[in-house]
């Protein structure tokens, strides 16, 4: 579906990049050829098997591996939600203009420590993983706050 | 995505975290450089452009020039993505109490919503086109089409990875045994997804 | 049905994959070698690689020198010489010392953790077919990056733009032709290849050592390749936002560094040098490793201040983020930004001092051996502690402003690159050439090699330390008669061939020592680790029963005690070689679950040069299609690679 739009984008003839959809048409294209391809070929790459469709499998209710339930994951999504939608609302607040900068980055790193923390599991793995994950984070801000501020680029 | 290619799978790792998911985090470590890197640029040269077309509106030398930002627009593929986000964990969710029909639904939803993001970024790019923003219009053009663009290209595999992962399910190929494999997708995907949230802020919001 | 005759139907193509990764499990023939994922294999091709990258480098070098060696020759031209010098650079540092320093990684690392391998052999494979690919891709580049027209019609191609390729100078403006495109497209994969690696490596380290074998039991090369590890993933991201910024610019037109549209030149500087300088450390970091590991074998001491090495090389690692703007004093970043990076540029020398301390001391008092392995070592301790201080000289910013551009860069980075990395990583080969060929290196061809080469690398870069401060500046095709530099030039030009025969004395002592019939013996240095404990060469699987470390050179303590009186004594009975490494031969090897071989990395690295090609001439529609071809075979190998299953 997206590779037809891909091609209707595409079809004035412009130059490659300077029409964008090509940017995302290329993977898809190639993905649906890679498709077409393997299906048609004798290559039997050990497709897995199908399994009987009656097979029986038991739902366990509760994994005993102290990850959070659906329900957790659904509050989390909720309030992320909610995030968005205030930032949304602070855009097009004029009184907190000047502000704006601040709240805004607050709000977007509580939704990224957010899914970083549940959904990602941090908050349940192994702490290695965090230090590991916040070393590059930490380490991308402090050298590019670096050099936006000697070349003289501000955020504000 | 076949079990860990470990030398020998009953040696337990010396952390007792699974090979392929420190190999993910890293990845993922990794990854904030890179993006870092297109992040910084674009702020660098946020407003540095010398003719337009700007993001967002300003008057320059007494011409005005109508901005190309679309907020609620991309408030709403910000939020489609972060509802994707929400499914991909429900997704795994499901497969950690073996609930196989869970996970293909959790699945198929992560993709769609996934492919919708993609969906209103090609029209998005369609349109600043249209509007004469190209890759070599200006700084903005530049900046803005290389950095979007990676990180479509990015949900574009996170897409592909999630099709593979739901033909597996489908075939009952995935079980809570080896449910590894959906939390390494969920790993990836959950990354891009905040990736777009910064750039959201940073990229979009922020003027 | 008997009787009937069922004719036999042509194999299937999945058929024949099957057969082929038997026929790569008997671990002989060219498949085997395509197919293998058994890190010792990997290694030996990386450093073979390395090793001809390394010749190629190398002819480049002795061509500059030639056109050095007095002022006005016109050997070759300018724009040659550019081509030149620049992918004297680009080879040397990403296909001659990373890959050598990634051999290493690969043969020693699972020996020395006491692991049957990498974490993921397959990844592994990948990184070295990548790098394979990516190099031969770069070099391609010798044939049709001329605008003028291709090698055969007798231009020179390659690119022109330095190893650090500043834009805008490297824009299609000032650079046209595609030596460029092939660079930053050869760097790309390069990164790939190296990333891969450095995730690998991590991964092995943290969780793959052998029980008892905690982090501070490690010998300090593991940790070296720990640290450096990290810094390849967390440098080479950096480089490619900058490479693919490059390439957007002269392929599709895109303004990064366009200054007509407002972009500038310093973000290229900034992205370049915030992955350069750890890169630095990446060249040297595992050659200190290398040098941790020969002094105490052959001091017959345990390293002094074992964890002061090891945090000092981490320290190393993590300071060398806070320096990077030492490469730009000139370009006018304002005296606050000078001063600071000039002050953490002072710091960084102070735990690469410790390192030097502390290996002196490692020598101090020891029963030192002066095999060749530690005359690289000690070379390589004298000659980095001059590089390192002429580093400290360049830190100082009055001092940088006037030494930017001279000689005396090229010989501090050459005193580092040379007479540090490869005088250390030549001493890992000495040091553990036996392991993995079961054949002693020859012990005179080896004397000569050094002393060739330690007097050689002197002729070479001293001289370069006095044309930096006469003035000489680089990058610079020739020079005018008259101003003092042609003596200097000369001597230079003289140590470079006696490199280049040093380098030919090591290339006959391969070919001798292979050929010698003498057997070197699981544990032929007394060394330390554990990848002595087991035969030379190693099996497949290396150790037959997974060790059980107790303490720091566990090696050592099995084969040694302390008596009452303090002395060192051999352990048990038939002394230092008593250990009963031969009688695990036979024992056990069929049964060790060992990943089957596959040719599947090799498919999926093989996507990346026809993708970087179709873009390099994606405005010819006949190379057009080379993009979905890329995109076709990388996807066979990522899809390949998740169906196939890691053993049978």
């Amino acid at each position: 579906m997206l590779e037809a739009l891909t091609f209707v984008l595409a079809a004035n003839g412009k130059a490659f990049f300077e029409n964008p959809a090509y940017l995302l048409g290329i993977p898809l294209i190639a993905a649906g050829a890679i498709g077409v391809l393997l299906a048609m070929s004798p290559i039997e790459l050990k497709w897995p098997q199908r399994a009987p469709a009656e097979e029986e499998y038991e739902i366990v209710d509760h994994p005993a591996d102290g990850h959070p339930d659906a329900a957790e994951y659904i509050k989390v999504g909720l309030i992320l939600a909610v995030i968005t939608a205030l930032e949304v609302a602070i855009y097009y607040v004029d009184a907190l203009e000047g502000a704006l900068l601040a709240i805004l980055l607050v709000l977007s790193a509580m939704k990224f420590v957010l899914v970083a923390l549940w959904f990602m599991h941090l908050r349940f793995d192994n702490k290695l993983l965090t230090v590991m994950f916040s070393a590059g984070m930490v380490l991308v801000t402090a050298l590019f706050v670096i050099v936006l501020s000697t070349l003289g680029a501000s955020l504000v | 995505m076949q079990h860990a290619p470990t030398v020998d799978a009953a040696h337990e790792t010396n952390t007792g975290i699974d090979n392929r998911k420190l190999l993910m985090w890293l990845f993922l470590a990794s990854e904030c450089l890179f993006f870092g890197g297109m992040i910084g640029t674009y702020l660098l040269y946020r407003n540095s452009s010398v003719e337009g077309p700007y993001p967002t509106d300003r008057v320059i030398d007494g011409v005005a020039y109508s901005g190309l930002f679309d907020i609620p627009f991309t408030s709403v593929s910000a939020f489609v993505l972060l509802m994707s986000s929400v499914t991909m964990v429900l997704a795994l969710a499901a497969i950690r109490r073996n609930d196989r029909r869970g996970l293909q639904i959790w699945l198929a939803a992560t993709a769609l919503l996934g492919m919708t993001f993609l969906a209103g970024q090609v029209f998005e790019f369609t349109e600043f086109y249209n509007e004469g923003l190209t890759l070599n219009s200006n700084l903005f053009g530049t900046s803005f089409f290389v950095l979007t663009g990676f990180h479509g290209a990015h949900v574009s595999v996170g897409v592909l990875i999630l099709l593979s992962l739901w033909v597996m399910a489908r075939r009952g190929r995935i079980t809570s045994e080896n449910a590894m494999n959906v939390e390494l997708a969920g790993l990836y995907w959950h990354f891009v997804d905040i990736v777009w949230i910064v750039i959201f802020t940073l990229v979009y919001l922020l003027q | 049905m008997a009787g009937v005759m069922i004719e036999r139907p042509a194999p299937t193509v999945g058929e024949a994959l099957r057969r082929m990764r038997e026929q790569g499990a008997t671990y002989q023939g060219v498949w085997s070698w395509l197919t293998t994922i058994d890190h010792k294999r990997i290694g030996l091709m990386y450093g073979a690689t390395a090793m001809f990258f390394f010749l190629v480098g190398g002819i480049e070098a002795l061509i500059i020198r030639l056109q050095l060696a007095r002022p006005g020759l016109t050997l070759v031209d300018p724009d040659q010489y550019n081509r030149l010098f620049t992918m004297h650079g680009t080879t040397m540092v990403f296909l001659v010392v990373m890959p050598l320093s990634a051999a290493f990684f690969n043969l020693v690392i699972p020996l020395m953790i006491g692991a049957r391998d990498v974490a993921f052999p397959r990844l592994n494979a990948f990184s070295y077919w990548t790098f394979l690919f990516g190099g031969m891709f770069m070099s391609a580049s010798f044939f049709t990056g001329n605008p003028a027209g291709s090698f055969f019609e007798g231009n020179l191609g390659a690119p022109d733009g330095g190893w650090f390729g500043y834009a805008p100078l490297t824009l299609n403006q000032f650079s046209p032709g595609t030596g460029i495109d092939y660079w930053a497209f050869g760097l790309l994969i390069l990164g790939v290849a190296s990333m891969a690696g450095g995730f690998n490596f991590i991964v092995t380290i943290i969780n793959m050592r052998a029980p008892g074998m905690t982090l501070f039991r490690m010998p300090v090369f593991v940790w070296m390749t720990l640290v450096t590890s990290f810094l390849i993933i967390f440098a080479m991201p950096i480089i490619t936002v900058a490479l693919f910024q490059l390439l957007f610019d002269r392929l599709f037109g895109a303004n990064f560094f366009n200054v007509n549209a407002g972009g500038t030149p310093l973000l290229w500087q900034n992205m370049f040098w915030l992955f350069g300088h750890p890169e630095v450390y990446i060249l040297i970091l595992p050659a200190m490793g290398i040098v941790s590991e020969v002094l105490p074998t052959f001091s017959r001491k345990p390293l002094f201040g074992y964890p002061f090495v090891v945090f000092s090389g981490i320290a190393i690692a993590f300071m060398s983020w806070g320096v990077w703007a030492h490469h730009m004093y000139t370009t006018g970043l304002g005296s606050v930004a000078n001063s600071a990076f000039g002050v953490s540029t002072l710091l960084i020398g102070v735990p690469t001092g410790v390192k030097v301390f502390n290996w002196l001391a490692t020598l101090w008092g020891g029963s030192i051996s002066f095999k060749t392995p530690l005359l690289f070592a000690v070379g390589f301790i004298g000659m980095f502690t001059i590089g390192g201080l002429t580093g400290v000289m360049h830190s100082m910013v009055p001092s940088d402003y006037q030494q930017q551009d001279t000689y005396f860069v090229v010989a501090h980075f050459h005193q580092v690159l040379v007479g540090g990395a490869l005088f250390g990583l030549f001493g890992g080969i000495y040091y553990w050439f036996p392991k993995f060929s079961g054949k002693l290196m020859n012990e005179r061809l080896g004397q000569l090699h050094f002393w060739a080469m330690f007097i050689g690398f002197n002729l070479t870069f001293q001289p370069m330390m006095i044309l930096g401060f006469l003035g000489m500046i680089r990058r610079t095709s020739t020079y005018e008669a008259g101003l003092g530099f042609g003596l200097w030039n000369m001597m230079s030009t003289v140590g470079a061939f006696v490199i280049a025969f040093s380098v030919a004395v090591f290339l006959v002592n391969v070919v001798v020592s292979m050929r010698s019939k003498e057997k070197a013996g699981a544990d032929p240095w007394d060394g330390r680790t554990l990848e002595w404990a087991i035969p030379s060469p190693p099996p497949v699987y290396n150790f037959a029963e997974i060790p059980q470390v107790k303490e720091l050179d566990d090696h050592w303590a099995k084969k040694y005690v302390q008596n009452e009186a303090g002395e060192t004594v051999p352990a048990m009975v038939g002394g230092a070689n008593g250990h009963d490494e031969e009688e695990d031969e036979d024992e056990g090897g069929h049964n060790i679950h060992l990943p089957s071989p596959s040719i599947i990395p090799l498919i999926a690295s093989a996507g990346m040069p026809f993708l970087a090609a179709g873009f390099i001439y994606w405005d010819n529609p006949w190379m057009l299609p080379l993009i979905p071809v890329g995109a076709v075979i990388t996807l066979v190998g990522v899809y390949g690679w998740a169906l196939e299953p890691a053993t049978e």
